[in-house]
C-alpha cells in the first residue's frame, strides 16, 4: 500500500459565541486506528509536533484520569506541554491542554472519532479556552501579524474612528 | 469572524480589518493543522500495512521460485 493517501482538507471554525476552535478532518482509517494513533505514545510522537521538531514524550497514561506531558524540541529550543486525560472512551477523548509557558491557561479538548463506514472516520476536535483573547492568541501564535500587533492596529483604527 | 447582524452595524472598515486579520490567523492555523494531520495520514497508512494479513500465496510463490 502506498503511503500517499487522499489529502483530506482540514476545516476550522472559530465559534463567534464561545471561545472555542473546532476542527474537522476525514481519514482513511477506522475509529480504532485513529484512537490508537492518539493514545499510543510512540505513534502520537510521530505526527503531533510541528514540522521540523522532535516530540519527546515525558509522561503518558492514556486512560481516564491519566495524564500526559511532552516537549517539542529543535536544537536548543524546547516547548513543553502537559495535561490530563479526563476520559478515554471507545471513540472519544476528553483532555486538558496547557502550554508550560502559560501554565494558567488550560484548554479543554474533546476529540470524537465518527465512523463514516468503508474504513473512513471523521475527526471532530474542539478546544475550549478561557477567553476570546486567549482563543485569538492561540490562533495567532506564530503569525507574522501576531496578537499584540493586531490589537495595536485595531486600537489605532478605533482611535482614528473615535 | 462574526457575520452576525450586530457585527454588520459596526463601522465597516474596522469590521473588515478585524475580519482580514482573523481570516489570516485562521488560515495559518488551518495550514498547521493540515500539516499535522497529513503526518497522521502517513502514520495511519503504516498501521494499515502492519495490520494487513500476511499474503500466504505470495510467500509460497516466493519460496517456490
Amino acid at each position: 500500500m502506498s503511503a500517499t493517501s487522499n489529502r483530506y482538507r482540514v476545516s476550522i471554525e472559530a465559534d463567534p459565541t464561545v471561545p472555542m476552535i473546532r476542527i474537522t478532518r476525514d481519514f482513511d482509517a477506522t475509529p480504532a486506528q485513529l484512537m490508537r494513533a492518539h493514545t499510543d505514545p510512540e505513534l502520537f510522537a510521530r505526527w503531533v509536533g510541528p514540522d521540523g521538531m522532535e516530540t519527546k514524550i515525558l509522561d503518558w497514561d492514556a486512560t481516564s484520569g491519566g495524564r500526559w506531558r511532552y516537549v517539542a524540541c529543535r536544537g536548543s529550543e524546547e516547548y513543553g506541554f502537559h495535561g490530563c486525560f479526563h476520559e478515554v472512551g471507545e471513540d472519544r477523548i476528553v483532555q486538558t491542554f496547557t502550554f508550560d509557558g502559560q501554565p494558567e491557561d488550560v484548554a479543554l479538548e474533546t476529540l470524537r472519532f465518527e465512523d463514516l463506514g468503508d474504513g473512513r472516520t471523521r475527526l471532530h476536535a474542539q478546544s475550549l479556552v478561557d477567553s476570546f483573547e486567549g482563543r485569538d492568541q492561540w490562533l495567532a501564535s506564530g503569525m507574522e501579524t501576531g496578537l499584540e500587533e493586531g490589537y495595536a492596529k485595531l486600537d489605532a483604527r478605533v482611535a482614528e474612528l473615535g | 469572524m462574526s457575520q452576525s447582524k450586530d457585527a454588520q452595524r459596526r463601522p465597516c472598515h474596522l469590521e473588515a480589518e478585524i475580519f482580514d486579520l482573523m481570516t489570516k490567523w485562521i488560515e495559518r492555523y488551518r495550514l498547521q493543522a493540515q500539516e499535522r494531520y497529513d503526518r497522521l495520514d502517513a502514520v495511519l497508512a503504516e498501521m494499515h500495512v502492519d495490520q494487513r494479513p500476511t499474503d500466504h500465496r505470495h510467500l509460497e510463490q516466493g519460496a517456490a521460485s
